[in-house]
């Protein structure tokens, strides 16, 4: 990452710490939906986007913290702030035993992507069915006093999770998740601990999830099962992560905040057919450039510098 | 439970069971010769419900007319998706796990763009064909005509399937190039042609189930995804690759769904399936390692 790349980054953050001095009600609830979709398609990235096993059900941590914290805050009259370390607790401890249960062994990519989206299914059905936490007509929670919380948490999240995957991927760790993503029985045999580095990404993917899940239930201060376990949730996640680059550390924030702009542009100008729209403007770019946002940029500055083009297929890893 | 509610649950169960089956056969060819995961397999299937409603509505179009129809316009539908959508990506020259990636999301905003198309088209009212309702009689067993007609034909369709899979070259160059691309393409088969088709009888396959389904079940723009996992699971269980286990795995499923719906509640109908696509992927990968495969 360049000097320039990095002040522009840290310009961008400091902006999103004072906007909410100007910002409009309207401003702030669709900067809370970005910055939730920069968190959630970043912690997808941290572990789907490194180690290659894509889950399309990764939004079932999100609702385990959103259910975390709604029965104990509701049904068990907690404090929000335990509310909210309960649910990284929950949601990282069903991390932890589907992890157990899924990557102590190989397992087939499209297998895995299939069994995190059957799980979210079956998690939300028996949810749906628990008469104690309101079964499918959900649970009404106080509503946050200022929306603000809502939004500095988020960004503190969305944030966090984009430096911890800076972190972990200019790292061992990093190199070894690498070595993961491109050959795993050869990193097994080079001495990479697979297990606790794909158990290690899981967790830690799933608690974050968790954590975004249980500020957006507090938010939303209304949850039914198939709010929070929609699984619209755990694809828009995929998609904005690839859009943007996957694997990449930028990546996924970039998709995430182009995509919540284009979604929600679309839905205001076009509201009949802004899916539809959305839908062929994916369709475009990945055909064009299957690496997401990030290859893009890579192309142009090629070009741009007059450097050596990157040959067609390469991501921008 | 008396022995001829058990036989209709069975019945019910069969019936759907033929139509799962018939769904995983066309997912599986795809699989097979492309190596993707066609996750907007149900949406197909969707477009050929829908041709057929309104074939029915519009011109009284008979169902079982209609089906040759429906396959075949499902079948042109899967070559130029595959034409233009595959053909590029191949073109960018990807890692397996890259093109993966890729086609996941190509496919996920197909998907996206079908159903709202369907919905923009046809609106999200429930559609139903009402064909061929009136119940006929198996001893002490009553069923609607139209159920018998879906069974048999889904069986019928399966059986030419496996025929055609197991006897003629086309068939045989399909499995070749499933089973080892590279070798294929040594032997001497267009591994690219093949993909062309492959796809296509796949989607004319999702055609036909569209159609059967049509006539026992509401058509909306958003039934594709819940066939395409039940598909999936059926793939899963019964072999990539393998028609007789395909063909088992559907029925099975479908017989599960029937008695987990009669004895648990509608609610945990569907639930049945994931319980079993999971507790099946979960022991398989621990205990044999030609199910996790070289693909990672």
């Amino acid at each position: 990452m360049g000097a320039p790349v990095k002040w522009l980054i840290a310009a961008v953050v400091v902006a999103l710490v004072v906007l909410p001095a100007w910002g409009s009600a309207y401003v702030i609830s669709f900067l809370v939906s970005m910055l939730m979709y920069v968190a959630l398609a970043g912690s997808w990235n941290l572990f789907s986007g490194m180690t290659g096993y894509a889950s399309l059900g990764q939004g079932l941590f999100f609702g385990l913290g959103a259910y975390a914290f709604g029965v104990s805050t509701v049904l068990l009259k907690w404090h929000p702030v335990a509310g909210i370390l309960l649910a990284a607790v929950v949601s990282g401890a069903g991390a932890l035993v589907l992890g157990f249960v899924l990557l102590t062994t190989r397992i087939r990519v499209a297998y895995f992507a299939i069994v995190m989206l059957g799980c979210n299914e079956v998690i939300k059905t028996v949810v749906a069915n628990i008469k104690a936490v309101g079964s499918s007509s959900g649970l009404t929670i106080p509503p946050l006093s200022n929306n603000l919380i809502a939004y500095y948490f988020l960004l503190v999240l969305a944030v966090g999770v984009t430096a911890i995957s800076y972190v972990i991927k200019h790292s061992r760790w990093g190199l070894g998740l690498k070595a993961i993503l491109a050959d795993e029985v050869a990193a097994e045999v080079t001495g990479v601990g697979t297990v606790a580095h794909k158990m290690v990404m899981f967790v830690l993917s799933g608690t974050l999830i968790g954590l975004t899940g249980s500020m957006i239930a507090w938010y939303w201060s209304y949850m039914d099962p198939y709010m929070a376990f929609d699984l619209a949730l755990s694809f828009d996640m995929v998609v904005m992560a690839i859009f943007g680059g996957v694997g990449t550390v930028m990546g996924p924030v970039l998709g995430a905040v182009i995509m919540s702009a284009v979604k929600e542009g679309l839905s205001t100008s076009i509201p009949q057919f802004h899916t539809i729209v959305f839908g062929v403007l994916v369709l475009a770019l990945i055909l064009w450039c299957p690496g997401g946002l990030m290859q893009v940029f890579k192309r142009l500055r090629g070009r741009l510098t007059g450097g050596p083009r990157p040959a067609a297929g390469r991501t921008a890893r | 439970m008396d022995v001829t509610t058990f036989l209709q649950l069975l019945l019910f169960g069969v019936v759907w069971g033929g139509l799962y089956a018939l769904i995983a056969t066309g997912l599986n060819v795809i699989y097979g010769v492309m190596k993707i995961l066609n996750i907007a397999h149900g949406e197909l299937m969707m477009l050929g419900a829908y041709m057929t409603f309104w074939l029915f509505t519009l011109w009284s179009v008979s169902p079982l007319i209609s089906l040759p129809l429906a396959a075949v316009a499902m079948f042109l539908f899967g070559i130029v998706i595959q034409k233009a959508l595959i053909g590029p990506l191949v073109a960018h020259n990807l890692s397996m796990g890259e093109f993966e990636n890729a086609t996941l999301i190509v496919f996920f905003a197909v998907l996206l763009i079908l159903q709202n198309a369907a919905l923009l088209l046809w609106s999200a009212d429930y559609r139903v064909v009402s064909y061929a309702t009136s119940p006929v009689h198996i001893g002490p067993l009553s069923v609607a005509a139209n159920r018998l007609i879906v069974v048999l034909v889904a069986l019928l369709v399966s059986a030419l399937m496996y025929v055609g899979l197991q006897y003629t070259m086309l068939g045989k160059a399909i499995r070749a190039v499933s089973q080892d691309m590279t070798t294929a393409r040594l032997m001497g088969v267009n591994v690219k042609r093949i993909g062309l088709i492959g796809f296509g009888i796949g989607s004319a396959l999702a055609g036909i189930a569209g159609n059967l389904a049509s006539t026992i079940y509401v058509i909306t723009p958003t039934v594709g995804l819940l066939f395409t996992i039940k598909a999936f699971t059926v793939m899963v269980v019964g072999g990539l690759g393998s028609q007789g286990g395909t063909l088992l795995a559907g029925l099975l499923l479908g017989i599960l769904e029937s008695f987990a719906s009669y004895f648990l509640g509608a609610e945990y109908k569907d639930l049945s399936g994931y319980v079993v696509l999971i507790a099946f992927i979960v022991w398989k990968s621990r205990t044999s390692s030609a199910f996790v495969g070289e693909i990672k």
